[in-house]
């Protein structure tokens, strides 16, 4: 984890508040600056106001799920090149596929550990 | 930067600075200790009164300090004597959330860890699903901890039978005596040590910066261990409590390779004795004779169910050449079960065949000289051995039947329609004397007589609630199955011991012979 990372700012959208504090004391232990949105919907604001180096997205979410979100990111020149993670406890193989269609930089299982998820956030981020 | 408290709450502290502003403040704030205002409301244009403003603080602690104080600025006619207990209550509320989050903060960073450990043990237990070998998790252990932990080394060692086994991710950064130093040291003080390598004596002419050892104990003895090398950032709390709790779940896996391997190895010595056992039984069973012998005026019939692979029961026949209405017959239990009494059994009867043909040459063939003549011989061999061997002996002519029993019980005789009624040895078993006390009996037999002659595995055997069939059971079937042929009654005989037993497993070798004469 370079120092260019340990300033970089993460989106985390998820609707679970323990997965949303969890992610996010890792992230902010580690040095990164964290927002977190609780949907799609909240995500898209938040981006419209905030800028940020990658996000880590679920994909089962009310309102705007992940993948949704994902492809409205895409389509928006603003956001086409961000990093996105798709964070998703779902495990089947057609979510991966689906999230690999609609542009996902990188796809993660939960239970994801902190190792993982720190190396896979560096990664994305540093290209 | 971290998120200060002052910024994650913002909402709430908003909401207290805003009812005071509702309640006629000017203004109304939080500021930290350097004086930097952190958040600060006000209404309206900055005041033109120049009647003097109230300023209220009250300080904001957490864990003792304080962080930082809320302060309002009230116009003189809102100020009151409450006003400042008011502020109090803010202040005590908003260090009150403060800790709170601060316990939060703790609380999560636990959860992660443990959350942390609870995968690395799934992964460590996946890579090392279906690995049997000592080895194998050694080198399993080496790259999961190394991987998980990004080291420069991983070393999982393991010490057995005086060797020094290990496996290493990538390679190793210290050399195999100062690894072995290492995973002693840890032993000894029963618990993981960190050490810097420029300030340890154990590895100062390494060029390592920093070392994790974490003990490993299996079955209380055997020692293994695991030893990082080179963590950029260190070891701290989180990274050996994470690998305490995978070589933990290590420990517990070699213990269960262990375990498997000598189960292996037993079951493979289990099969090995299992077909020489089997092959035993099939001398033995060839041993005994393999069809019954004719003979005029006597129906025979003679079995052995041994209680193990192999027994120590026997029975045989010997029979004059070109005779058909002579035949000599033994019975024998050898004192003891399984391989010991199987060849002292093979022993036996080849020194009573021998004994019998020789005695049939001379002339002399009684019973009791055959029987006199093999204890001569067997007394030595048996006695050495602490054994000994109940032998009943008879011979068939056309005269009758003579008989000599040498310790050997039940031999029951029941003539035809009448009562059976049981004989007495006439001799303690071969191998106890060094003479043979027993004598011929003669017995001149009727059409419709029957003589079973059975070994004590039919009236010692067990039922499942531990009652014994016994020799006045045994009569009664003798008594009640004396109308049918030699076979029929053995059969019989063998189905009510059977019954008996109730599927409990046959304690002795059981062997019986039925003499019937021919109406």
């Amino acid at each position: 984890v370079n120092q260019q990372t340990m300033t970089a700012t993460i989106l985390i959208v998820d609707d679970y508040p323990v997965i949303q504090r969890t992610l996010s004391h890792t992230l902010t232990k580690h040095g990164y600056e964290v927002h977190i949105a609780g949907d799609g919907l909240a995500a898209l604001a938040l981006l419209s106001g905030a800028a940020v180096d990658a996000a880590i997205v679920d994909i089962a979410m009310p309102e705007m799920d992940g993948l949704t979100l994902l492809q409205t990111l895409r389509a928006d020149a603003r956001h086409v090149d961000l990093p996105v993670i798709i964070l998703t406890a779902s495990g089947q193989d057609e979510d991966r596929m689906a999230a690999e269609a609609a542009g996902a930089t990188r796809f993660l299982n939960k239970p994801v550990s902190s190792h993982q998820l720190l190396e896979t956030v560096a990664e994305v981020l540093n290209g | 930067m971290p998120t200060s408290p002052f910024q994650k709450h913002h909402k709430q502290i908003e909401a207290i600075a805003r009812a005071w502003l509702a309640a006629g403040a000017l203004t109304a704030g939080v500021r930290v200790p350097s004086g930097l205002t952190a958040h600060e409301w006000c209404v309206g244009e900055p005041s033109q009164d120049t009647l003097p403003t109230q300023m209220l603080t009250a300080a904001i602690n957490m864990g003792g300090h304080g962080v930082g104080e809320i302060y309002v600025e009230l116009p003189p006619a809102e100020y009151c004597h409450h006003s400042q207990m008011r502020l109090n209550t803010d202040a005590q509320l908003i260090t009150r959330l403060f800790e709170a989050e601060d316990e939060l903060t703790t609380m999560t960073g636990e959860l992660v860890e443990a959350h942390d450990q609870l995968i690395a043990i799934y992964d460590l237990t996946e890579s090392a699903r279906n690995r049997i070998s000592i080895h194998e998790l050694l080198n399993a252990l080496a790259h999961v901890a190394g991987r998980l932990l990004g080291v420069g080394s991983a070393s999982a060692l393991a010490q057995f039978n005086g060797e020094l086994i290990g496996s290493h991710y990538p390679l190793p950064l210290l050399d195999e005596r100062d690894l072995h130093v290492l995973m002693q040291s840890a032993h000894h003080a029963g618990r993981s040590i960190t050490l810097d390598g420029r300030s340890n004596n154990l590895i100062r002419y390494s060029v390592v910066e920093n070392v994790l050892v974490e003990p490993i104990t299996i079955r209380g003895t055997l020692q293994a261990g695991l030893v990082l090398v080179d963590r950029a950032g260190g070891f701290g709390s989180p990274e050996i409590k994470l690998i305490h709790a995978i070589t933990q779940q290590m420990g517990a896996q070699m213990e269960n390779a262990l375990l498997y391997q000598e189960s292996l190895a037993q079951a493979r010595l289990q099969a090995r004795i299992h077909t020489e056992m089997e092959v035993a039984q099939r001398v033995q069973t060839r041993l005994l004779p393999q069809t019954t012998p004719r003979v005029a005026g006597l129906d025979i019939f003679a079995a052995s169910r041994p209680a193990r692979e192999v027994g120590g029961d026997m029975f045989d026949f010997v029979a004059p050449l070109h005779s058909q209405d002579e035949i000599v017959m033994f019975l024998c239990d050898v004192s003891g079960k399984g391989m010991p009494a199987a060849l002292l059994m093979a022993m036996t009867r080849t020194m009573l065949r021998a004994k019998t043909k020789s005695l049939m040459a001379s002339g002399n063939c009684t019973p009791r000289a055959i029987l006199a003549d093999a204890n001569e011989d067997l007394y030595d061999d048996f006695t050495e051995v602490g054994m000994f061997v109940t032998a009943f002996a008879a011979r068939y002519t056309s005269k009758g039947l003579v008989f000599t029993s040498a310790g050997h019980s039940p031999v029951i005789f029941c003539p035809a329609g009448g009562t059976p009624r049981l004989f007495a040895a006439d001799a303690p078993p071969l191998g106890v004397l060094t003479d043979y006390l027993g004598f011929d009996q003669h017995l001149a037999l009727q059409p419709g007589d029957v003589m079973v002659i059975a070994t004590d595995g039919f009236v010692e055997a067990s039922s499942p609630n531990g009652a014994m069939f016994g020799v006045e059971r045994l009569l009664g079937l003798v008594q009640s199955l004396a109308e049918r042929p030699a076979a029929a009654i053995a059969q019989a005989l063998y189905d009510a011991v059977e019954q008996f037993q109730g599927g409990e497993p046959q304690a002795d070798d059981q062997t019986v012979l039925i003499l019937k004469t021919r109406s």
